[in-house]
């Protein structure tokens, strides 16, 4: 007769340990064959690859027109913002000015 | 002002889904015809091309024109919060500095308002010129997202060889290569699961395996996907969004440039 592992366990000790890992080792089976299921009948998972060397940009292959800036603030609050820039934008403006004043001075 | 909903807020969770990949910001055009997106991704290499139409919306009102530039993961996150059966609303003011997602629950015990602030985006906007494909394929989209996957275990690429007699796909790469076959089919008595070509010319093209698995993801909002390829001429890869509109993908086929030259 062949020995197994279980034949050397004390019957007491499998009577009260099997329940527990019967509960445990087949739920863990029918999650994994629940998921199998619902990808479409399996298949390989996707595998992440690089842009191929060779690959043109879509702008090589389509009409580019004018850019446009998506503005959805109010033409008020647009004015003020402009206004804060042109201001704020032109540091270098502001100093020729200045030094074109102190020359004319 | 503009408001703009939607019984099946499932609808635009599986959209968001089909560009998040692709997109992390987007212009939303807003008029009386409908919703439009047109966005390429950072590296511009494919286009990605929106257009839900205003009378598939349960209720729809755009008074002026607007175009609302919007985080796209933003977006995404925000209707993660909706439920499967929740009313999803979009509701804007005319000079919008940001739009209001509205989430209703079915027995109408539950609103849940999520505010997203806009951004201002500088956008190209590309002319897409009319083409006169040579092939034509309508497959099963679950079909194309299993062989996308499945072939890019292979390589960096797939070609797609078409004739009257069906679409093959291969690739080839350090472990070998694969091939496979789907032959037109004969009686199309069950249209989902049907592969129809319609071809003028045989063409044989090769994708990046990349942008491909992306554009598959728009896969849970249609059965079907329609294929449309010509020599040196980006694929449009499309699928129907319900009777709203659709969702179309553009991708430069290798080009040899010995042939270029």
């Amino acid at each position: 007769m062949v020995r197994t592992k279980a034949d050397r366990v004390p019957s007491k000790a499998v009577a009260s340990k099997a329940p527990r890992k019967g509960t445990g080792t087949p739920g863990r089976k029918n999650n994994a064959r629940k998921n199998v299921g619902k990808s479409h009948g399996g298949g390989n998972p996707y595998h992440p690859r690089e842009t191929p060397e060779w690959q043109k940009p879509i702008t090589s292959f389509m009409n580019t027109s004018s850019k446009t800036t998506t503005s959805n603030a109010s033409p008020e609050k647009e004015k003020i913002e402009n206004q804060a820039t042109s201001n704020c934008a032109d540091p270098n403006t502001e100093e020729s000015a200045a030094e074109e004043d102190s020359e004319t001075d | 002002m503009f408001e703009a909903r939607l019984i099946q807020s499932a609808i635009l969770k599986k959209v968001l889904d089909a560009v998040k990949d692709l997109l992390t910001e987007a212009t939303f055009e807003c008029s009386d015809s409908g919703i439009q997106v047109q966005a390429m991704d950072n590296a511009h290499v494919s286009l990605v091309s929106l257009n839900l139409r205003s009378d598939g919306f349960d209720k729809y009102r755009c008074d002026r024109n607007l175009s609302m530039g919007m985080s796209i993961s933003c977006m995404s996150k925000i209707l993660r919060c909706a439920g499967a059966e929740d009313t999803v609303t979009l509701r804007a003011v005319d000079n919008p500095e940001s739009i209001v997602f509205i989430f209703e629950s079915p027995n109408k015990d539950k609103l849940a308002e999520y505010e997203m602030k806009l951004i201002n985006m500088d956008q190209e906007h590309l002319g897409i010129p009319e083409t006169s494909y040579s092939c034509v394929v309508k497959m099963p989209s679950a079909e194309f997202t299993r062989i996308c996957r499945d072939l890019s275990q292979f390589g960096e690429s797939i070609t797609f060889a078409c004739t009257k007699e069906g679409i093959k796909f291969s690739a080839t790469g350090d472990y070998g290569s694969a091939n496979i076959k789907l032959a037109q089919t004969a009686d199309a008595d069950n249209e989902e699961e049907a592969v129809i070509v319609n071809m003028q010319e045989p063409v044989k093209l090769t994708f990046s395996c990349r942008y491909l698995n992306c554009f598959v993801k728009a896969g849970p909002l249609c059965n079907q996907v329609q294929l449309s390829m010509s020599d040196d001429v980006p694929l449009v890869c499309e699928y129907k969004i319900g009777d709203i509109g659709h969702i179309r993908y553009y991708l430069a086929p290798k080009i040899d440039d010995e042939e270029e030259n």
